[in-house]
């Protein structure tokens, strides 16, 4: 078994796939695909009786979507999970049921048997009569193909549902085909600002004005850790509190949700916490087994609504929650310095669960979100541009995306400060998060999230954007009341001054 | 000061060697006490991540002063560490001492001898040198002195990790007015308010929040484990409000804001005074096979200090107060008491104060100390709450604390008070452990004194204000002061509960 994780077999895909007894998906064909622990945390869930089988619509997913979406997947895995693995499931199921409805006859068969040859006046046992001997021997056989069939079931059950759960949602129609490079720019607001000078990245300026502190922390807080003070920190309070501000004058609820959560809401949000390297936190399973720490408060405000039905009149539910998100980001080459890629970082999130009764009810959240986030950053001054991702980019949930990525004039590039997806029914079939309709019938909900203000980003665009030549930085109109400054001032002297044993440096 | 690189190296190989032979865990001659190997007089932890941060070359040694502390001081603490403990450590502190006292000495002549063996290389040619009986004698002792060194370098790695692993252990000294005695003894030195009254059972807040739909913790343990909880609506906003609440109050008297990571290394905690390898430990972290030394913080006083670790600061910018907002996490093991309910919650929002004081006179801190009670007591009556001071005993005190006053709340659902906030001067405990220094007047480095205290733990607080101001149909009233800040100055019953279960259990899954 490879222990690097899920890797591409020759051709690309797996030839035949066989789950081992530790519900590990390996290749028996020898081309070498390992997909590890693939929804092995949700399976387990309801394999334990904790909540009830995700009911998957595989037959909805086309093998076109499959293959844009560059997943793990492929149109053939389909194909296998579908014709082969589901097709099989349904016919074994089928042979249970008609050797349960026989082995139901033949026990009152015997017992009728019994009944008739039991009376006082019989001079033999029933037990030696050829039928009864033969009602018995069909009923150990019966019992043992059933044997054979309920294990070859449990097999088929649980081959299908790892693969199925790893198949991503269907994608909307004008989804943008291909990589990163293919997301299509719908709308730019605002101008980049123009600088008479160079102007500084966010770390210069942040270190500049004693607000950001990034040197010599690997051995106390670890790699990409950083410490916001003085005016930093005012900032963060203030971003935190604009968009909570606007969300909740906009009805939303507000939510505090757990940080550590198991695998199971993960996996049911379409998060792969087994893939190696994984992007998520997890505690120490020696200690405490099967807690991890979330990336986005999404984990969280799906796991309320998980196993639980709203009322159709209570939708849609739109609910807002500021959390600390944590984030392995174990690609350490990439921009090691910055607040652009850090491991935690406070963020402001939109959740919405909505009806299904048009299909449509999503896509119109979807659409509110994208708004609301608009709506944020123009307050806020920024000049960004709206993305409609490409197929390649949606992860396995989204059926639609929108990133919205802000000018960064230090970086000297635009950079992702926003996403919005609309999951539809996926998360909704996997964590079971339902409505009951006009009729009291329940239906699976669409979810959609969205990111009102991710903190760590956002000071990177409002202290590029907002510099001046002496290096201080202007606080936008918007924020100001709740920061309590129109400037970031200079320091008059450096607040630390490093005594310990280490040569200088430890810094970009 | 400084030692030869060579003398350092020589250090780490013999410590090395040392460690491996016996100190490092279950195979050395243990005392078998688990997590600990035997050493000369008691159980050693077996491992120390200051130590190691330190012998790793970090940071410079924590300089403690084992000798101030006294035996009847640690003897009342009822910690680890006893009398005959610290007399030990201290003997250990001595021979450390000797030995090397011994090694400077032969250093020394190290050095004598290997001029005196240049200057006769330098007086002779080759052959004529090697005859000379002087020059076999030099050489001879050369080689001995080497042999003593090394040995003598061993037993000073030796020595130096029992006496570290041992003197970490040790709690601070004790303020003279500190009750002695275990929590009973706690001294209350004022009440503020009156206990509410009502003309109905008061409801616990848990109760209250279920019917009023803003705090859920039913069927939670397989979503977020046990004791984790969700707080809707009115529970949301009053957790907002109560940390912009006293973030402004702290922010009108000069108090620096921060955000600090939650994730950090072991030797932050130690030097902390706090354990994480106690078992069983309070604190989580992260899975070793995939991070190596990383744990999540149950305060922002551990990250705090360390921004402040291995960094002076200026005497004229002393005392430095800080104010910082974050999530703790708490492993919380005991989980017989109290499963249900806010009061013990493995995470939850905290505004801590933190501050790093001068050891000019040596009652800077005592006074920042008073001056966080006082602001805790302000930030508390302005809520309305009714609360007691108390002077904490000496058994209460842990290790860091010098002294430490809690103030805990009238529950009246629970029916008892219940700690809302604490505040402990810590003097020069956390800070010789991680090397907190402030330059004097005339630039000289000293240790500072770190004081730290609650301003609002925003669990507890909503306990507190839950069942205080509750109403008999189960609504209940936002305190005056919070309620520009909620927008509301009644929390409504709902109209229906927002959800309804559909899951396979049986129905239950609460309290």
């Amino acid at each position: 078994m490879d222990p690097a994780g899920p890797r591409r077999g020759r051709g690309g895909t797996c030839c035949a796939p066989r789950v081992t007894s530790k519900r590990l998906l390996v290749c028996a064909g020898g081309c070498g695909v390992v997909l590890r622990g693939a929804g092995g945390r949700l399976y387990e869930h309801v394999r334990e009786g904790r909540s009830a089988r995700p009911q998957l619509e595989v037959s909805a997913l086309s093998e076109r979507e499959l293959e844009r979406r560059q997943g793990a997947l492929r149109g053939r895995d389909l194909r296998d999970i579908v014709s082969g693995t589901w097709a099989r499931l349904r016919d074994v199921r089928g042979a249970i049921a008609r050797l349960e409805e026989e082995k139901g006859r033949v026990a009152r068969d015997v017992r009728a048997l019994m009944v008739r040859h039991t009376a006082p006046h019989t001079v033999s046992s029933p037990l030696q009569l050829p039928a009864y001997g033969a009602l018995r021997a069909r009923g150990r056989q019966i019992r043992l193909e059933l044997q054979e069939l309920l294990a070859q079931e449990a097999s088929l059950d649980e081959s299908f549902y790892l693969r199925a759960l790893q198949l991503p949602n269907s994608t909307h129609p004008e989804v943008p085909v291909g990589d990163e490079s293919q997301a299509r720019v719908l709308e730019v607001v605002g101008e980049k600002p123009v600088f008479d000078f160079k102007p500084k990245g966010h770390l210069e300026l942040g270190e500049g004005l004693d607000i950001i502190r990034q040197r010599r922390l690997s051995h106390v807080s670890g790699h990409r850790s950083y410490y916001l003070c003085g005016a930093a920190a005012l900032l963060e309070h203030a971003l935190v509190r604009f968009a909570m501000a606007k969300l909740l004058s906009k009805g939303f609820l507000p939510m505090t949700v757990p940080d550590l959560l198991r695998g199971v809401v993960f996996e049911g949000c379409g998060m792969q916490p087994h893939l190696s390297p994984s992007p998520v936190y997890t505690i120490d399973p020696a200690r405490f087994e099967d807690l991890s720490l979330a990336g986005t408060a999404e984990v969280g405000i799906a796991g309320y609504f998980m196993d639980h039905a709203v009322r159709l009149q209570d939708l849609p539910i739109r609910v807002v929650c500021s959390s600390t998100c944590y984030r392995a980001e174990t690609d350490t080459g990439r921009e090691p310095w910055g607040l652009y890629r850090v491991h935690q970082f406070t963020k402001v999130e939109m959740f919405g669960v909505t009806a299904a009764e048009s299909g449509a009810e999503s896509g119109e959240l979807l659409a509110e979100f994208l708004a609301l986030q608009k709506e944020i950053f123009s307050e806020l001054g920024l000049h960004y541009r709206v993305l409609d991702m490409p197929t390649e980019e949606l992860g396995l949930p989204a059926y639609r995306k929108f990133d919205i990525e802000a000018w960064m004039p230090g970086r000297g590039k635009y950079g992702e400060i926003s996403s919005a997806s609309n999951c539809t029914d996926y998360q909704s079939r996997r964590l079971n998060i339902m409505y009951s309709d006009g009729a009291g019938v329940l239906r699976h909900a669409h979810t959609v999230n969205g990111t009102a203000c991710a903190v760590s980003r956002m000071l990177i665009a409002l202290l590029e954007c907002n510099q001046l030549r002496d290096g201080r930085v202007r606080v936008p109109p918007a924020l100001q009341p709740l920061v309590g400054l129109d400037v970031i001032p200079r320091p008059p002297a450096p607040r630390l001054r490093y005594i310990g044993p280490n040569q200088p440096g430890g810094g970009p």
